[in-house]
Formats: structure tokens, C-alpha cells, sequence
């Protein structure tokens, strides 16, 4: 067995390209041969361990609290089937390979990273092996059920970094400005899996949204959810020739649902899977609200993003269990 | 109040159809068959907005990305019917309307791209349900050849977008009249008579696409030719 560690959250696996290209979300991926694949775990439940330490502000028991709910949101989506396990607190620190999938703080050299996710990977089959979750401690935390002024709500990144434990890369739908000092601010976002943290706080990613709905049920399917959702596809040209690492957003023109994609193939190509049926207005935009490093690392010179935000002339309608009629969208340059 | 608005005016029509069956003789024959064009008119479908949690520590209001204004076009089709009278001035009818509207969604306030924006879409637009008229034969004109009526009727709707690969389904109300003017006569058993009819309703959707979740009238006008048997 061939075993490899990379960082999720900061992600340096291969993202998924050509024939699973984009199918709702950017999934983490690894290439088994020639052949790229998700990285999903193979067993289910999966068993975690919590660091039997905590930081000021959240005791170890307050931590366990925490990411128990955290992963117990994820379990909630009834359109997947992804299932977690406290398997008790362990004195040693996430990031070690030990065969123990751990969460628990820890000091991280980053200074803007609140929290990243570890994985180890079997090569040979794609499969999940360990996942540990480090939260920077040197950040302020809080457990505080409204949450608390000043510190981060602990429950809120751990719903984040769980999306990432069990596979999920960021989503691109938000929206922000460049702030003076440096960095990106966030105006607004409607993915926890956004990857720029909302302020010290607040406490809004402790739900999942539609987005984040669609991404967990892409990759662990429940029984007939390929069935009961329908797929959206088309292609993003400029001047002719596909866009590559375009965002590519489906709203749900009836609920308002938000359920982004990404165009990972050379033809422009995307796939956004895992729809409520239903009539769409199709938005596409460069990948600009984010360093492009944090949604596709291995392939960043190769990202467009230098044309201006465009809808698609034409409603698309997703069937339940099929796949709407191709769609074109024509982009020009800023 | 759709279904309130419906049964008051069936029942207006019921008291209508007792007293006005007394005053004059119905065109002769029971069984109609008619066909002709409709035109069903636009009407909004709602406005929308796409909602993103704003970065606040406790957020007010969401951090809105763009907003929608999503409305149905107006759009010509074929109608068939298919009509019974009971007694005096009531009939029974059957309908099957067939229309291909368009659906258009202007997009407006994106905080990244100026606006207005429009996307479209045709779907199909299928109709089929049952109601009632009453001939009002007081208002009967051109020796009775032209007979002024009022009528309601109930149905299911069902759309096809995405050439056929989306199916919405619904209900669709009409309350509303016209006329009737009879061409030739049915004469006593041989020939059916010919006719002509126009009628104007109110045309409500229940079901189907629906952006805001309102019930909103539109018109729909039909003309066309039937035979009376």
C-alpha cells in the first residue's frame, strides 16, 4: 500500500479533472495510474479522535462538543450518506501519522490560517486512510452557543474543515474586496466551504447551505439521490476556445438555491450535479473573490481570469434524474 | 381566495342558469365540438433575489449578489373543447388548450456586471380540465342566433421546458364568458349546426413555474368554429 500525506485545506492534491470534471463542486482527487479519482473514505462511519487538550476560552471536552455537532451536520444531510464515529480523546497531536484521524489545536506557523486538514491517502485506490484536523491555536476560540465577540466560533470552522476531511474542496460563491492592509475581506457567502473565514464572531457556518448540500451528497450519494436530483451542464467559451477555471453558479430560479461549479477541462467544459429539478438562471464569473491557489492549486497559470461576469441567454431547466440540454456561454475580455 | 373567488362564481352561475332557463329556448342540440386559437397573456411570475450570508458578526440582512424579475410572455396556442348541455342553459365542457409561452428573467442589480440582464426560455403549456357555462338567452341577440354566455372551468396544468425534459404540474382556473353565434342551426336531427365562439377569461396558475409562490390573473382570449349535434 502506497500512502501519502497532503494538506487539505490549503489544498495540494490534484483536483479532479477530465471526465469527472466539475460535477457540482471541486473535489479533492488523486490520480490512481493515469486516472483521476475522488478521495472519499471507503469505510463508513469514519472514527475520529479529539486531542485530549484544549486553548484558552475551550476545554478538550468543549472541543469534542464542538466538532461532535460539527460532523453531526454533515451526517444531517438526508441526501448523502456520510456517517462519523467518536472513537475517544488521544493525547497525541493531529498531523501525526498514526492511523488515528484526530482534531485538536495546535500552533501553525500560517498566521492567516485558522485551520487546515491533513490527509493520508492510499495511492493505489484513492481511499481516505487518516484525516486530522489542526486548528491554529494561536487564534481566539469560542464554543459560546451565540458566539463571542473577538474569537472565532470553534463549531463554525470545524463544520469547514469536516467538509475537507471528508473530501470536499472550497466552493467559489461569495464575494469580496481587496482590503488596503492586504488580504480579502468578505462581503458575503453561501458555502461554508467559501474558503476566507467570516468575521470573529460569527457564528452563520454552522449550517450548510445548498452548495454544500449538493457537494457532500456528489460524493456519498444516498440511495436514489442520483435519481431525485438532476445534473446542468454546458461550456464556457471566449473568442471560440473554452475557459478554463471559470465559476460557474446555477440558481434556482424558484427557491433561490446557489449550487456553484467550476470549469476543469481545456473545452470549457462543466458539469454542476446534484440540482433540485427546476428552471436555472446560469452566472459566470472569473475566479477573482479568492487567491486562485486556495480552489486550484495544481493548475493555476492555466485559470482565465480576465473576462467580465456573464449570465447565460437562456434558462436552463434540470430534469429529475437526467441532464439538462447543453448550454453555451459566450464570455469577452474585461 | 382562488378557490373562495371560484365557488362564488359557480354558484352565481348555478342561480344565473335557473332563472335564465326559464326565459328563452337553447340553441338546439346537446353535444359541441369546437377548436380554435387562444391567446393566454403574460403576467409576472415574481421577483427573486440571490442571497448570500453577509460577513457581519451578526448579520441583519443577507449580502444580496443580484436580483430577478421573472415573468411569463404572453403567447398564442390552440384550444380544443368539447361541450354537453344538461338542461335549459347549462352545459358541461371539456377543454384541452395548448400554448408555448415564453419565460424570461431580467436580471438586475448584479454587484458585478451591469444590468439589465435577460435570459429566456420557451416552454410548453398544456391545459386540460372541465367547468361550466350558462347561455345568458336574455341577452340573446340577432333572433337568438347570438347567444352571450358566462362560464367557469378548473384543470390541471402541466409544462414542458427543456424540450420535454422538465415537467412542471399545476392547476389552472378560468372564470370569465363570451358569445356564441350560431352560423346555421341544427335542423331537426339531420345537419349539426355551425357556429362561432369567442370567449375572455381570467386565467389563474396554481403549480407549475413559480418564482414568488403568488397567484397571479392573466388574460386569455380564444375565437373559433364549432358544430352542434
Amino acid at each position: 500500500m502506497r500512502r501519502g500525506w497532503a494538506i487539505g485545506a490549503l489544498v495540494s492534491l490534484v483536483l479532479l479533472g477530465g471526465s469527472e470534471s466539475g460535477r457540482a463542486y471541486l473535489k479533492l482527487g488523486t490520480t490512481v495510474g493515469s486516472r483521476p479519482v475522488p478521495l472519499v473514505w471507503g469505510r463508513l462511519p469514519v472514527r475520529y479522535y479529539v486531542t485530549d487538550r484544549g486553548v484558552a476560552g475551550v476545554t478538550a471536552s468543549q472541543l469534542h462538543q464542538a466538532v461532535s455537532r460539527a460532523f453531526a451536520t454533515w451526517e444531517a444531510v438526508p441526501t448523502a450518506r456520510v456517517g462519523f464515529e467518536f472513537a475517544g480523546f488521544i493525547g497525541a497531536e493531529p498531523g501525526v501519522e498514526d492511523g488515528a484521524s484526530t482534531l485538536g489545536f495546535k500552533p501553525l506557523e500560517e498566521p492567516r490560517v485558522l485551520a487546515r486538514t491533513r490527509f493520508l491517502v492510499d495511492l493505489a485506490t484513492g481511499q481516505l486512510l487518516e484525516a486530522d484536523v489542526e486548528f491554529n491555536s494561536n487564534f481566539p476560540w469560542s464554543v459560546a452557543p451565540a458566539g463571542e465577540a473577538g474569537r472565532y466560533d470553534l463549531e463554525s470552522i470545524a463544520v469547514h474543515e469536516i467538509g475537507h476531511f471528508i473530501g470536499l474542496g472550497h466552493s467559489a460563491i461569495g464575494e469580496t474586496e481587496l482590503r488596503p492592509e492586504g488580504g480579502r475581506r468578505v462581503l458575503g457567502a453561501e458555502s461554508v466551504m467559501f474558503p476566507i473565514a467570516f468575521v470573529a464572531g460569527n457564528i452563520e457556518d454552522r449550517r450548510l447551505r445548498a452548495d454544500d448540500v449538493a457537494g457532500v451528497g456528489d460524493l456519498y450519494p444516498a440511495g436514489d439521490l442520483r435519481q431525485r436530483t438532476g445534473s446542468l451542464t454546458g461550456r464556457v467559451v471566449r473568442d471560440g476556445r473554452g475557459v478554463f477555471g471559470a465559476h460557474v453558479v446555477a440558481f434556482h430560479l424558484a427557491s433561490g438555491a446557489l449550487v456553484g461549479g467550476f470549469t476543469l477541462a481545456s473545452s470549457g467544459e462543466f458539469t454542476i450535479a446534484g440540482l433540485e429539478p427546476g428552471l436555472y438562471l446560469v452566472r459566470v464569473e472569473p475566479l477573482d473573490d479568492g487567491d486562485v491557489e486556495s480552489f486550484l492549486p495544481e493548475r493555476v497559470r492555466e485559470v482565465d481570469l480576465g473576462f467580465r461576469v456573464t449570465f447565460a441567454p437562456t434558462l436552463v431547466a434540470v430534469p429529475r434524474g437526467g441532464t439538462s440540454a447543453p448550454v453555451e456561454i459566450q464570455v469577452v475580455a474585461k | 381566495v382562488t378557490r373562495r373567488a371560484l365557488t362564488l362564481v359557480v354558484v352565481w352561475l348555478a342561480g344565473a342558469g335557473t332563472a335564465l332557463g326559464q326565459s328563452a329556448a337553447a340553441l338546439p342540440g346537446r353535444l359541441e365540438i369546437g377548436a380554435g386559437l387562444v391567446w393566454v397573456g403574460g403576467g409576472a411570475l415574481g421577483l427573486g433575489e440571490a442571497r448570500l450570508t453577509a460577513n457581519e458578526v451578526t448579520p441583519t440582512a443577507p449580502f444580496v449578489w443580484f436580483r430577478t424579475r421573472s415573468a411569463i410572455g404572453a403567447a398564442a396556442g390552440m384550444g380544443v373543447r368539447l361541450s354537453w348541455r344538461l338542461a335549459g342553459p347549462l352545459s358541461v365542457e371539456g377543454l384541452l388548450e395548448v400554448a408555448r409561452p415564453r419565460v424570461r428573467t431580467e436580471v438586475t442589480s448584479d454587484v458585478e456586471a451591469p444590468g439589465p440582464i435577460l435570459a429566456s426560455a420557451r416552454m410548453t403549456e398544456y391545459a386540460l380540465g372541465g367547468g361550466a357555462t350558462v347561455d345568458l338567452a336574455a341577452l340573446a341577440f340577432h333572433r337568438g342566433r347570438g347567444r352571450p354566455f358566462v362560464g367557469a372551468s378548473a384543470g390541471l396544468l402541466r409544462q414542458r421546458h427543456g424540450e420535454g425534459a422538465l415537467v412542471m404540474t399545476g392547476r389552472v382556473y378560468h372564470v370569465g364568458g363570451g358569445v356564441k353565434y350560431a352560423l346555421r342551426v341544427r335542423s331537426a336531427g339531420r345537419l349539426p349546426g355551425v357556429g362561432l365562439r369567442f370567449d375572455a377569461a381570467l386565467r389563474v396558475r396554481d403549480g407549475g413555474l413559480e418564482v414568488d409562490g403568488r397567484r397571479r390573473p392573466a388574460v386569455a382570449i380564444g375565437g373559433g368554429a364549432f358544430v352542434r349535434f
